[in-house]
């Protein structure tokens, strides 16, 4: 090749090569398997390697309209708020480097609404974000904490929480921090309380109760975190084991009796009840938080598997199922005072039904009603061990016909690994997923009955109408979605499905006409939409590459 | 990032042509020089007929391109064919058409994608020769622009391909300068280097990507890609042999 031509060619390639670029956001993958959240009117997908929130709307005609919501950079964790129509976003922030064309971005929490718009909290006093996050039911709260799950600093304080008031305007914002007071224990487990009824000088307080793995810590937030916490560590009373909570019960409490709280051991035969005395000073005036809680250790001779306040007959009692002695066991807050029931099975698990059954609970003779208002509990397994299926009504009062504390057992003839609640109207049904079974059951509290659905494989994933009116079941990665109609019938339905599935949707539409959006992950992220209600396949819309579009 | 075979496919054939034009004339011992009529004068002014064949590389800086390239360029292989209706001494005004052809491939998140655009175009252009060997032109060329964008995305209805297509009027106004090579083959067939740049422009598309599903067309939604203005400055580098 001579010199001339060799020119000539050098010439071509600069002027066919490129010169600029694309925005990062398009040498970004899809995630596989994103968050996504169901906001009630909207679906919520967290496009987290794009840093932004996709937001599907289904309107009339199963058209799709999807919506992006920028969030900061580097997405940590997100959560919905209790009523489920708000989702909160956190965000690492972006630490520019020498020559870094990306400016510093602070830590942020994002709150974005389910009409697309959203509210952006930018943590100005973080270097290192935290992962975890909990919020606050009431919607004025947000606590941050360390995960292990997400990608952490290299130092971190397992005892650090930030607050962060969710009430202040968006924008710079301090986060209040403060370390728990640890005696080595790491925090596991976070619960916010409704208001409880603490001692007169206190008033009705919510609690963020924080369960470590060696005891309980209280706190009342504040903007400026100035009230100390109640570190309450758990000690046998014997040795020196230190004893790590497993779960927690609250009672708020009323008029008639303060607010109690219950705790269930993991290594221990205890369960501990606490109740709370004021704290003041000579004048009255409060100490501290103005209240301290006193402890009692009440020995149930087996590890609880499970606790709830109850009402019975005699009262408020912390019942506590001990699956090893085949028994639930009664304990008055106040006095201590323990009452054994025996059960016919090894039950691990209790949810107060009582609500749900409203007047379904009296039988059909029952005369009179009840003077004293008790609780009815459905007792249930959750085990995975077969012989110890099925689950029972526990009747803590007289109540209609039914006698006193009684146990009235249901031939379901699988093991129950969750108890799915049903929303009004048809509250009255609780849908039992099984666990290593082909089977689920519509069981019904007011006539007693558990209906069985067979499904072809044992992997079926459950999820309930907001309406109540529908359980959606679905095979993860398969192709099957059914709806079984939860009125009279118990039809199910099957959808025409033709890619495969990684979610299941109710959402709301204009005039309580849903839709159901079938989410497909694989690949990107498309979508089948069905009128939730007529399921027609003919007016079904199928979508495709929904996080592709909206370029930053 | 696939910058389409046009372009390699091109530099080859240019990389020929030049060699071919600058190699030696093969001896004929038949001809007898003597007996021959000699050739005639290179002719004043510009080219009366040119055809030539090079590279076009527009330069989109829209970010409804973004999906469909990692950078900002999209190259074409480009033809146009002039012949000169007015020639005044070094002066001269030349009508022909132009062809455009180009693709431009990437994936954009993950998915394959590619864009597809060709023009077709009429063209002006007023030429002024100062030297023999050097002309200069302004160019007017208005046209047509087709174009298809497809994205391959698992996730679309029946894995089917998303794609869109679209027509629009497009012009370029640009300007360059044509410099003599040497003869070829015979005096009145002439090589030329050929350079132009300008701006391109075409009216912006909306890209709403579907997949084909014939008849079930109506039961798949599309996907909005946004924005796709295919204009900006562009270069064009081009051998051209001209007849006079």
């Amino acid at each position: 090749m001579n010199r001339s031509v060799r020119s000539w060619l050098l010439c071509l390639a600069v002027v066919t090569a490129g010169c600029g670029g694309r925005a990062p956001f398009w040498s970004e993958f899809v995630q596989t398997g994103p968050l996504t959240f169901n906001l009630v009117t909207t679906l919520a997908i967290v496009d987290a390697p794009a840093n932004r929130v996709a937001l599907l709307t289904p309107g009339s005609g199963q058209t799709l309209t999807t919506t992006f919501v920028p969030v900061g950079t580097g997405v940590l964790n997100a959560a919905t708020s209790a009523d489920g129509k708000t989702l909160f976003v956190a965000s690492a922030g972006h630490r520019a480097r020498l020559g870094d064309a990306r400016p510093t971005e602070v830590p942020s929490i994002t709150v974005v609404s389910a009409d697309g718009s959203a509210q952006r909290y930018d943590l100005m006093n973080l270097t290192d974000p935290l992962g975890g996050m909990a919020v606050d039911p009431g919607g004025h709260w947000l606590v941050l904490y360390p995960s292990t799950e997400t990608s952490q600093p290299a130092v971190q304080n397992p005892n650090e929480l930030l607050v962060i008031d969710l009430t202040q305007p968006s924008g710079p914002v301090m986060a209040a921090p403060h370390t728990l007071m640890s005696f080595g224990g790491h925090p596991q487990r976070f619960t916010f309380t409704a208001p409880l009824h603490l001692p007169a000088s206190v008033g009705d307080q919510s609690l963020l109760i924080v369960e470590s793995d060696q005891g309980l810590s209280l706190l009342q937030l504040r903007v400026d975190m100035t009230l100390p916490e109640i570190t309450v560590p758990l000690t046998s009373g014997s040795t020196t084991q230190l004893l790590s909570p497993a779960g927690i019960a609250v009672n708020a409490g009323d008029s008639t009796h303060g607010a109690c709280l219950g705790v269930r051991l993991a290594n221990d035969h205890d369960v501990v009840t606490l109740q709370f005395v004021p704290n003041v000073d000579a004048h009255g005036a409060p100490v501290g938080n103005g209240f301290l809680p006193t402890v009692n250790l009440n020995d149930v001779g087996g590890v609880a598997s499970d606790i709830a306040f109850v009402n019975t007959d005699s009262g408020l009692r912390l019942a506590a199922l001990v699956p090893s002695l085949k028994k639930a066991t009664l304990i008055d807050p106040t006095t201590s005072l323990r009452t054994d029931v025996a059960l016919p099975a090894p039950y691990q698990n209790l949810s107060v039904v009582t609500n749900a059954l409203g007047t379904a609970g009296s039988c059909d003779n029952a005369t009179a009603a009840p003077t004293v208002v008790s609780d009815v509990a459905l007792l249930w397994n959750g085990s995975s061990i077969q012989g110890q299926e099925g689950v029972a009504f526990w009747e803590l009062g007289q109540t209609g016909c039914q006698s006193y504390r009684s146990i009235d057992t249901v031939g379901v003839t699988d093991v129950v690994a969750a108890v799915l609640n049903v929303p009004t109207p048809n509250d009255r049904l609780k849908v039992l997923q099984t666990r290593n079974a082909t089977t689920f059951y519509i069981l019904n509290l007011a006539n007693r009955t558990a209906a069985p659905l067979q499904t072809s494989t044992s992997d079926v994933s459950l999820s309930i109408s907001p309406l109540g009116d529908q359980v959606w079941s679905y095979v993860a990665y398969g192709e099957t979605v059914s709806a079984t109609d939860l009125g009279h019938q118990l039809l199910p339905r099957s959808l025409l499905i033709e890619r495969p599935v990684s979610g299941v949707y109710e959402v709301a539409r204009a005039a309580d006409n849903p839709a159901v959006v079938i989410l497909h992950d694989q690949g990107g992220i498309g979508a089948t939409v069905y009128d939730a209600k007529t399921l027609d396949d003919t007016t079904r819309r199928l979508y495709g590459g929904l996080l592709l579009g909206g370029s930053p | 990032m696939i910058r389409t075979g046009v372009s390699a496919a091109l530099a080859l054939t240019l990389a020929s042509a030049v060699a071919r034009a600058q190699a030696p004339a093969e001896p004929t011992p038949t001809l007898d020089w003597n007996q021959v009529p000699a050739p005639p004068p290179a002719a004043a002014g510009p080219p009366r007929w040119m055809l030539a064949a090079g590279v076009r590389t527009l330069y989109i800086k829209g970010a409804g391109y973004d999906p469909f390239s990692s950078d900002d360029a999209f190259v074409q292989f480009s033809l146009t064919g002039t012949g000169a209706v007015v020639r005044r001494d070094e002066l001269s005004l030349a009508a022909g058409v132009g062809l455009d052809v180009g693709a431009s491939s990437a994936h954009a998140r993950g998915s394959a994608t590619d864009l597809h655009m060709t023009r077709v175009s009429a063209l002006v252009e007023g030429r002024y020769q100062p030297a023999s060997r050097l002309y200069f032109f302004a160019r007017l060329a208005p046209g047509l622009l087709h174009g298809s964008a497809q994205i391959d995305d698992a996730s679309s209805p029946a894995g089917a391909t998303m794609q869109a297509t679209f027509d629009t009027f497009a012009v370029d106004l640009g300007a360059g300068a044509a410099l003599r090579l040497g003869t070829v083959a015979r005096p009145q067939i002439r090589a030329w280097l050929v350079a132009d740049g300008g701006y391109g422009w075409a009216s912006a598309q909306s890209l709403l990507l579907s997949p084909s599903l014939g008849s079930d067309s109506n039961k798949a939604g599309s996907l909005d890609l946004g924005s796709l203005a295919p204009r900006g400055g562009f270069f064009r580098v081009a051998l051209a042999l001209s007849y006079d």
